[in-house]
């Protein structure tokens, strides 16, 4: 059964390090600290509602879409952007 | 517009059963050579031509186009993300009894997908989350690191024997916490940002030929929120993770990397790196340090 301290890190971190930060680190209570790791990757990961984007049958790029537009007879949607959307980096 | 009408349903229904939807990121445009001339082309014409017909034009900008290439309407992004007003637009370019409808010509999947890799690398998936005032979008934020089999081996050290700690290369654990920031409008990633940074590795177990090892770390980071705007703003970082190891290839099987406590600016930061495999199992009768 593991136990956990609202900060986990080892308060070993390099000397000097982020002053104040690693110092405040409440000891370690467990070494393994898988448990807590994979619970907070699975937290973090996007839910469906954030991958809605993703139902969307996006053309690979502009060429593509004016020749499936030109053959289905459907208008082009084009959204032109700064950055990159498809990894929330925009 | 990815948090917004992009995520709305009835948007989502119009683009796959109504239009052949493209979406395409200005760096590519402008940067020579990094897609074909033709395409190039013909996203400047449809921008020349939206202009001609009296449209609203912009680089970040919504475009309606004609099967025969007519542009047929646009949106400012400002206004396109309003979902009412991106719909009424969507409505209304096509309508009409001989409008045709169906299925996405384009199956839907994953935007988000890792660059092709070398055989032998470990990729990463990252996930980035600004909390209270860190971001300004409700999207987490996400990239692709790819290890190749250089970098990877670096991240062992060692005889792997229970106890046994070293520092991760700072070349690679820059290339990972170089991207650990928030949605911001600059996406400078470059480890040239980092005051600080400290990675160790600390072998907890070993077993036959597996073994489990801690890693522990902080991280001071520059990062403007607005690209050649400085304002001052810093990643804070305290990390925790860990990595499974075949000890007798000497190879890393898995890695995991959250942060413990992050801030970034006046707000907080979530980070979680996981790599694309899943983290060998390893038996609950391991040894311990």
């Amino acid at each position: 059964m593991y136990r956990y301290h609202r900060s986990i890190l080892a308060p070993t971190l390099a000397a000097g390090m982020v002053a104040g930060w690693a110092a405040a680190a409440d000891p370690v209570v467990e070494r393994d600290p898988s448990p807590l790791v994979d619970r907070r990757v699975e937290e973090l990961a996007p839910t469906p509602e954030e991958r809605r984007f993703d139902e969307i049958g996006w053309a690979r790029d502009i060429r593509e879409g004016r020749r499936l537009s030109r053959e289905s007879g459907r208008p082009l949607f084009l959204f032109t952007h700064d950055g990159r959307m498809a990894v929330g980096r925009c | 517009m990815r948090a917004g009408p992009l995520s709305s349903p009835r948007v989502v229904e119009l683009l796959n059963s109504r239009y052949v939807p493209v979406y395409t990121s200005n760096e590519d445009y402008v940067k020579r050579g990094a897609v074909p001339d033709d395409e190039v082309a013909e996203w400047s014409r449809i921008y020349r031509a939206s202009l001609d017909a009296g449209l609203s034009t912009g680089t970040v900008h919504v475009y309606i186009v004609a099967p025969d290439g007519r542009p047929l309407g646009s949106l400012h992004v400002a206004e396109a993300a309003k979902t009412e007003k991106l719909i009424d637009l969507l409505e209304s370019a096509a309508s009409g009894p001989g409008a045709p409808t169906g299925k996405p010509l384009v199956p839907p999947r994953p935007q988000s997908r890792p660059a092709s890799a070398p055989e032998g690398s470990l990729v990463l998936h990252l996930i980035a989350r600004g909390k209270k005032g860190a971001s300004w979008d409700g999207i987490p934020s996400e990239d692709w690191i790819i290890l190749d089999g250089r970098r990877r081996e670096g991240l062992i050290g060692g005889e792997m024997r229970p106890g046994e700690s070293w520092e991760v290369p700072r070349e690679t654990s820059a290339l990972i916490f170089s991207r650990f920031y928030p949605q911001t409008e600059n996406n400078n990633a470059s480890p040239d940002r980092i005051d600080e940074q400290s990675l160790r590795a600390t072998v907890l177990s070993a077993e036959g030929d597996r073994a489990r090892i801690r890693l522990d770390g902080a991280l001071r980071l520059r990062h403007d929120f607005y690209p050649g705007r400085k304002d001052g703003r810093e990643v804070r970082a305290t990390v925790i993770g860990y990595m499974d190891a075949d000890t007798r290839k000497r190879t890393i099987l898995g890695f995991r990397l959250v942060t413990d406590k992050a801030t970034y600016g006046p707000g907080e930061l979530e980070v979680a790196v996981s790599s694309a495999e899943t983290p060998a199992k390893t038996s609950d009768k391991r040894s311990r340090i």
